[in-house]
């Protein structure tokens, strides 16, 4: 489980520069940007928190994302 | 030109496959310019910490006894878990690993007492990207603190230096030079208050060896050495060169900023 000290800290890499970029914990699996739609999966109780990751997940429906996330 | 995409690529890459020998690379792990980071950053108990690019994790380990809490980041998954495994194998219990990319940090503003970044930035694609995001996630007064290999100002020499480095190992990207670093600092809003140099003699062949660096590649390495413009070869102080025996010195810069 991640921890709530991380889970508070943690923004989307890709807008916070600009906006907030406020995540929100999804099935204790994923953290989905509130601005953007990016959805970084977590994988052995790590955020994966790479642009290209939150690529990959940002066209899937919050509901159809695989829980757990796929390791690779 | 190259993406800034290839760059990553290229460093995930290598570092994936030599992620066990930055771990236990005794000039990552220790000596004196890990020791002087400490000196200068003065770390405090209640203090949050970022080590950018942690590699083998030595800089994390370094300063996670003398403060609350480390965050250790690295783009390249196998590092990070190398760097984990051996971090943890000490008994480092506040340290907590992070994927992230060193020019898109996932963090809030204002958030760490200390940035540190050490022998990295010459990999990334946009080392400004990443002062400015450094500078970002720093709380006002917080300290951005990097060591990374030196460039001459002369601009032959450093164009050189710069491809000899990219001979041995393909990640590398760009290195700059001390009037660089400090327009970086300075632009990114930080103001500079210490530099210091830090020269480190390197016997040729295992420098190349440890990237992996084939025979073929390593006499490409000496022939350039040989034909060294006049003033690279001043910079690298290279001896013994012909012989098993060869080596040359890297600068590095030790560049601290405060926000």
């Amino acid at each position: 489980m991640v921890s709530q000290d991380l889970l508070d800290i943690l923004r989307c890499p890709a807008c916070v520069r600009e906006s907030d970029g406020l995540l929100e914990y999804y099935k204790e699996s994923w953290l989905i940007c509130q601005d953007c739609g990016r959805k970084y999966p977590i994988v052995q109780d790590i955020p994966v928190m790479l642009i290209d990751e939150g690529d990959k997940w940002q066209a899937t429906e919050t509901d159809r994302l695989p829980v757990p996330p796929p390791e690779k | 030109m190259k993406s800034e995409q290839e760059p990553k690529s290229l460093s995930q890459k290598r570092f994936g496959q030599f992620a066990e020998n930055y771990v236990t690379s005794q000039s990552h792990a220790k000596g004196y310019d890990l020791d002087q980071m400490v000196k200068i950053a003065n770390p405090q108990a209640d203090w949050l910490v970022l080590d950018v690019a942690t590699g083998g994790g030595h800089t994390a380990l370094k300063f996670a006894p003398v403060v609350k809490k480390v965050i250790a980041t690295d783009i390249t998954p196998e590092m990070l878990a190398a760097a984990q495994k051996f971090v943890q194998s000490q008994g480092a219990a506040n340290v907590i690993f992070e994927p992230a990319d060193a020019q898109n940090l996932p963090f809030e503003d204002t958030l760490f007492d200390l940035v540190t970044c050490r022998i990295a930035p010459h990999h990334f694609p946009d080392c400004v990207r990443f002062i400015q995001q450094g500078s970002r996630v720093l709380k006002f007064g917080g300290l951005l603190l990097v060591q990374d290999h030196l460039l001459p100002e002369d601009q032959t020499a450093a164009h050189f230096i710069d491809d000899f480095e990219r001979l041995r190992d393909s990640s590398h990207n760009q290195a700059f030079s001390k009037s660089q670093w400090i327009q970086m600092f300075e632009q990114a809003g930080l103001q500079v208050i210490h530099t210091e140099e830090i020269i480190k003699r390197h016997q040729l062949f295992p420098w190349a060896e440890r990237q992996g660096c084939s025979p073929e590649t390593i006499l490409v390495l000496t022939k350039m050495l040989k034909d060294a413009p006049a003033s690279a070869t001043k910079w690298l102080q290279v001896e013994n060169l012909g012989t098993g025996e060869a080596s040359f010195v890297n600068h590095h810069i030790l560049i601290a900023g405060s926000k």
